[in-house]
């Protein structure tokens, strides 16, 4: 496990070089990496891959949108980069594999799974983005307020 | 008659702006937003940016003044996320007011977003190849076949952009090359084949298309999410059809 996820910290950074990710950026790169397989392993065991995928990507997606808050740069350079981790590759090559062996109905419980898989990361970054720009909103609303009190007092 | 140039300018720097955005990989409300704000920064009444996968309309309006309307066709994308994150900095900047529209327009221009060699992009590859084979939890000779795989995938792309070919055929070349690699690896090699493989797409799974698709989406972008998860599931199909190509002309499949 330990050299699994300190393997996932380099592959995230060797993506990045690919990507052209800001050098600045790459460390947080390999973290997002780094602390995204660690979940996923973490749950994994418990809960099957499909909802360990769905806790990997949620810890993903929130490390993006907190890293792009504070370096001010935008979500995607985090996000891009981050997710390959996840990006269900093993099950499409299993189906693929099955599907030329003949095996059917393995090759759909592959792709099925895969289409999961796919689908809960989808929704960890959806049910993240929602929640992110609902607390932007409600920040910006809280500052225009503070901002017309000030003038009021005035 | 000098005011109208001016407004000119402000929309060739954020057209040129969003263009750059569109094709290196922002999403499609990212790009109309940089747009907007810095079409206001202009004052006039109406700014209007509409964006798809494949090009941007942005218009200019005023009372005042005649409409402007300017069309840019995106040809190419791809994935580049220094120069999102630079025209990101430029943008914020120009709309804060710490740089002047000329300064914007020329640093929009002479952008270098630049800072690895082909090489280190090359050994990047590979070390994705090679790390995800680990990742997977294979051992270090899987990582090691992996790498070589990775080798091979950085000579099929290689190969495919001299010969100019479509994105489909280049990942169902590479991916043809890796499968076919990792079997013939396996006679000399104690190796097992399917860690290998499934470490070694991994540098071409679409996993930035299947990102932006997601975000798009979720922004209401309908055209350009589906047109990114289209993009996604061909290249999904050419990892697929090439990876048992591979190994069926390998004799992958006698295992």
């Amino acid at each position: 496990m330990t050299v699994q996820v300190i393997s996932a910290f380099f592959a995230i950074i060797a993506f990045s070089v690919v990507n052209n990710v800001p050098k600045k950026f790459l460390f947080s790169c390999g973290v997002e990496g780094f602390v995204g397989w660690y979940v996923y392993l973490l749950f994994l065991s418990d809960t099957g891959p499909v909802m360990a995928n769905f806790f990997g990507s949620l810890a993903l997606a929130i490390m993006a949108h907190v890293f792009a808050r504070t370096f001010k740069a935008p979500v995607t350079v985090f996000l891009i980069p981050g997710l390959l981790i996840l990006v269900p590759g093993a099950g499409l090559f299993r189906s693929a594999y099955q599907l030329f062996l003949g095996t059917k109905s393995m090759a759909a419980f592959y792709m099925l799974q895969t289409l999961e898989i796919a689908g809960m990361i989808a929704l960890a970054v959806f049910v993240v983005d929602s929640v992110f720009s609902v607390i932007n909103k409600k920040r910006q609303d809280l500052e225009e307020l503070l901002v017309e009190e000030k003038k009021e007092r005035r | 008659m000098e005011e109208k140039k001016d407004y000119k300018l402000y929309l060739d720097t954020a057209t040129m702006a969003g263009k750059l955005m569109l094709q290196n990989g922002a999403e499609i409300y990212r790009v109309e937003d940089t747009i907007r704000r810095m079409l206001e920064v202009s004052g006039l009444k109406t700014a209007e940016a509409y964006v798809t996968a494949t090009g941007i309309m942005v218009t200019l309006d005023d009372p005042k003044e005649d409409s402007m309307t300017v069309i840019k066709r995106i040809p190419s994308r791809g994935t580049d996320l220094n120069t999102v994150s630079m025209v990101n900095d430029i943008s914020r900047k120009f709309c804060s007011g710490q740089m002047t529209l000329k300064e914007a327009f020329h640093d929009l221009k002479h952008l270098d977003s630049r800072q690895y060699t082909e090489l280190q992009k090359a050994l990047g590859i590979i070390a994705v190849s090679l790390f995800f084979a680990l990742v997977f939890g294979g051992t270090w000779k899987d990582a090691l076949a992996a790498g070589i795989d990775g080798v091979l995938i950085v000579m099929a792309l290689w190969l495919s952009k001299w010969l100019e070919l479509n994105p489909f055929m280049e990942t169902m070349f590479s991916s043809v090359l890796l499968a076919a690699g990792a079997v013939i690896m396996s006679w000399f090699m104690d190796i097992n084949v399917e860690m290998v493989i499934i470490g070694a797409i991994m540098p071409i799974v679409p996993g930035a298309a299947f990102t932006i698709a997601i975000r798009d989406t979720l922004q209401g972008d309908y055209v350009a999410g589906s047109a990114k998860a289209l993009e996604s599931i061909i290249k999904v199909a050419a990892i697929v059809v090439g990876a048992g190509l591979g190994m069926l002309m390998a004799g992958g499949f006698r295992l």
